[in-house]
């Protein structure tokens, strides 16, 4: 028959098993070399596959340029040496607690002093230290959130520790909203001129700020807007944030048993 | 085996002259090789069909060569160049996968 | 119905079928028939001069072409994995300090709080945890949701080695770091208690920006897709995130740009923590934690009150 009918019935093999059959008979291991061999052949194709798909979805850093390369590089070094050192730190006050027969002191000492760092961070603790001051004049309004919350994110990036804007101090959780034609943050509205203060490495900040397609350029391309930069030797952020208590998040609980009274 | 060794021959004068392919000929280098890999194939399988003949594997070599160029060539001038290439490219890819496949059965019977 | 001579059915099919099924040149069955027709062998001797020509010129030609389309090393690609080499490296050793950070932390924790528990402070000790926790040093858990972002499809493909002068059009299927900026801001906005991108967690001192085209959170490289986890009020974290600014900022994102966002509650999620966290420049001004007080001057002149001098750290 010339003729090969597109659908056959279900055709009973050798034996006369039907097609299920023969597939569960296939699919009983058997302690064979072909059968290994077949096996990790297969265990190969799936690797194969597995590692094509991944390879797919995860782009690395061959795909940007070398400029940006660079300049990654030029900050994951700049990271490292500021985590060198505060590692080196630590460990002074690690060996200084663990070492000290009268550890209690030193232990109470280092514990409010981090209570001190912390309550800059959170913004509960005034700070002082070098820094800038920035006064973004906007008289026709045309300073947007998002352009205050890039100078703000830029500051960071520059190594800013402590933040104010006008009377708001600038925390991890601060946002930055259109509140008529100004700008508010934490719900709290701002008046140009917007004066900013930051501390941290006032030249790094500084030149932070200048850099083409930065923020004085930005602000400056504003209609009527004005931007002007000072490093200060000394300056106090004075403004404090009112820490809403966390509602929802609680901290992992470590294995560490409590100290025992 | 003369032929086989003239190939490596061939092989290493490419690999250490490195000729340079003149500017307008590259685009049609890589549908060239196919070709020429495609009539070689072709060549051995006659041989172990045993009905080589070094005449016909010369002509088909060189015909095959220079209709798929022609064809790619024709085709960037229409403006469809990439899809005509693709379509010699997967029917000598196809042929050469038959000829290798009966290839297999003769040396292997598998 | 059946036919008698070659009147097949797939006669329209003869391309394919051709070229499936006699792969072989029929010129080497039709000499091979004429040859033996007129008594000769089938096939001719493969030893011929010529035929050995013609393999030196195959191989030849196999070689150059070889060479003249391997794609060449320029000395930039070279000078591009020498940096992601070094990159990868530093990103290696920062890895393994904020491990060891995070370790010596934990020490260090341990005996002050020993040491508090010991002397009785236990508001010290209370007020230390909450400021770790509202800070962002310590890890948390808690309801929220998982955001993820990707550019748009096409752009996940894009030649990698594409001649960066020919990129002029701007890529607006890419996702920036303005993008995570102001998404960010949002779910903050929408009452977020802790965010962290991609694993690193968002302090005060963190900063979301660019580097060239990669995104940078706190120094480090994000590779996509950006994973956006924020701990919040299940209730009303995402509907009032979809409501502000940030949520209306990604609507417009996915559909003009193409972006993929995709929001997930989930409960619990787990932030890390970022331990290396800590001060260099700033000194506070007063040694004891001090109570919010709203409407505070804001500090213009270096006014410095008395610090009780809290030994500077070393």
């Amino acid at each position: 028959m010339s003729r090969s009918s597109a659908r056959t019935n279900t055709p009973q093999g050798a034996g006369g098993r039907s097609p299920w059959q023969r597939m569960m008979l296939m699919a009983r291991p058997r302690a064979t070399k072909a059968n290994a061999f077949a096996a990790l052949l297969a265990i190969l194709l799936g690797f194969a596959v597995a590692t094509q798909v991944r390879q797919n979805q995860v782009v690395g850093l061959e795909s940007l340029r070398q400029s940006e390369l660079v300049g990654i590089l030029d900050n994951a070094t700049l990271q490292s040496s500021r985590l060198d050192q505060n590692a080196r730190e630590l460990q002074t006050t690690r060996d200084e607690l663990i070492s000290g027969g009268t550890s209690d002191a030193a232990a109470l000492k280092s514990a409010q002093e981090r209570l001190d760092a912390l309550g800059v961070l959170a913004g509960t603790a005034r700070a002082h230290g070098p820094g800038i001051q920035m006064t973004i004049g906007d008289p026709s309004g045309k300073v947007t959130p998002p352009l205050l919350l890039d100078a703000i994110e830029e500051l960071r990036d520059a190594g800013a520790e402590a933040i104010q804007v006008g009377d708001v101090r600038v925390v991890a959780s601060s946002s930055f909203g259109q509140s008529g034609s100004g700008v508010e943050i934490d719900g709290i509205k701002l008046t140009q001129p917007y004066v900013i203060l930051a501390i941290g490495a006032a030249q790094t900040m500084s030149s932070a700020m200048e850099i083409p397609g930065g923020l004085s350029e930005n602000v400056r391309g504003l209609v009527d807007a004005s931007i002007t930069v000072t490093q200060r030797s000394d300056l106090t952020v004075g403004a404090l944030h009112a820490v809403r208590e966390p509602r929802y998040a609680r901290p992992v609980p470590s294995p560490a048993p409590a100290a025992t009274p | 085996m003369i032929p086989a060794l003239g190939l490596l021959v061939g092989l290493a004068v490419g690999l250490f002259l490195h000729p340079a392919v003149p500017l307008p000929l590259q685009p049609y280098l890589p549908i060239a090789v196919i070709a020429a890999l495609d009539a070689v194939f072709g060549g051995v399988r006659a041989v172990l069909d045993g009905i080589f003949n070094d005449k016909v594997f010369v002509v088909s070599f060189l015909s095959n060569v220079v209709v798929a160029a022609f064809i790619v060539f024709l085709g960037d001038q229409l403006g469809v160049g990439s899809q005509l290439s693709t379509g010699v490219v997967v029917v000598l890819g196809i042929r050469i996968f038959s000829n290798v496949a009966s290839i297999r059965r003769h040396l292997f019977r598998a | 119905m059946t036919a008698t001579h070659s009147h097949r059915p797939d006669g329209s099919m003869t391309l394919i079928t051709e070229m499936m099924e006699r792969p072989l040149d029929p010129g080497y069955a039709a000499a091979a028939e004429s040859r033996q027709r007129s008594g000769l062998p089938a096939a001719t001797s493969h030893q011929g001069p010529m035929l050995v020509a013609i393999a030196v010129l195959i191989g030849a030609v196999l070689a150059t072409s070889a060479l003249a389309l391997r794609a060449p090393t320029t000395s930039a690609r070279q000078i591009k994995s020498a940096l992601v080499g070094r990159i990868e490296a530093s990103r290696a050793h920062a890895d393994s300090q904020t491990r060891l950070i995070a370790g010596l932390r934990d020490e260090i924790n341990k005996a002050q709080a020993t040491a508090l528990s010991q002397q009785s402070q236990s508001g010290l000790a209370a007020d230390l945890s909450r400021l770790e926790l509202v800070t962002g040093t310590v890890p948390v858990t808690g309801p929220g949701l998982v955001l993820t972002l990707d550019d748009a499809p096409a752009q996940a493909n894009a030649n990698a080695n594409v001649d960066p002068r020919l990129a002029t059009a701007f890529d607006g299927g890419k996702v920036i770091a303005r993008d995570l900026q102001i998404i960010v801001n949002g779910l903050w906005q929408a009452g977020a208690e802790a965010i962290s991108v991609n694993g690193h967690r968002l302090t005060e001192r963190a900063a979301i920006r660019f580097a060239g085209e990669a995104i940078l959170v706190n120094y480090r490289p994000l590779v996509r897709p950006y994973v956006i986890t924020a701990i919040g009020d299940p209730g009303s974290l995402s509907v009032d995130f979809a409501e502000n600014d940030g949520g209306s900022y990604l609507q417009s994102l996915k559909s003009n740009n193409g972006i993929r966002g995709d929001i997930q509650a989930r409960d619990p999620v787990v932030i890390p923590g970022e331990p290396a966290l800590a001060l260099r420049e700033a000194k506070p001004v007063q040694s004891s934690v001090t109570k919010p007080v709203p409407g505070t001057t804001p500090g213009r002149a270096p006014s410095t009150t008395a610090t009780q001098s809290t030994e500077a750290s070393p």
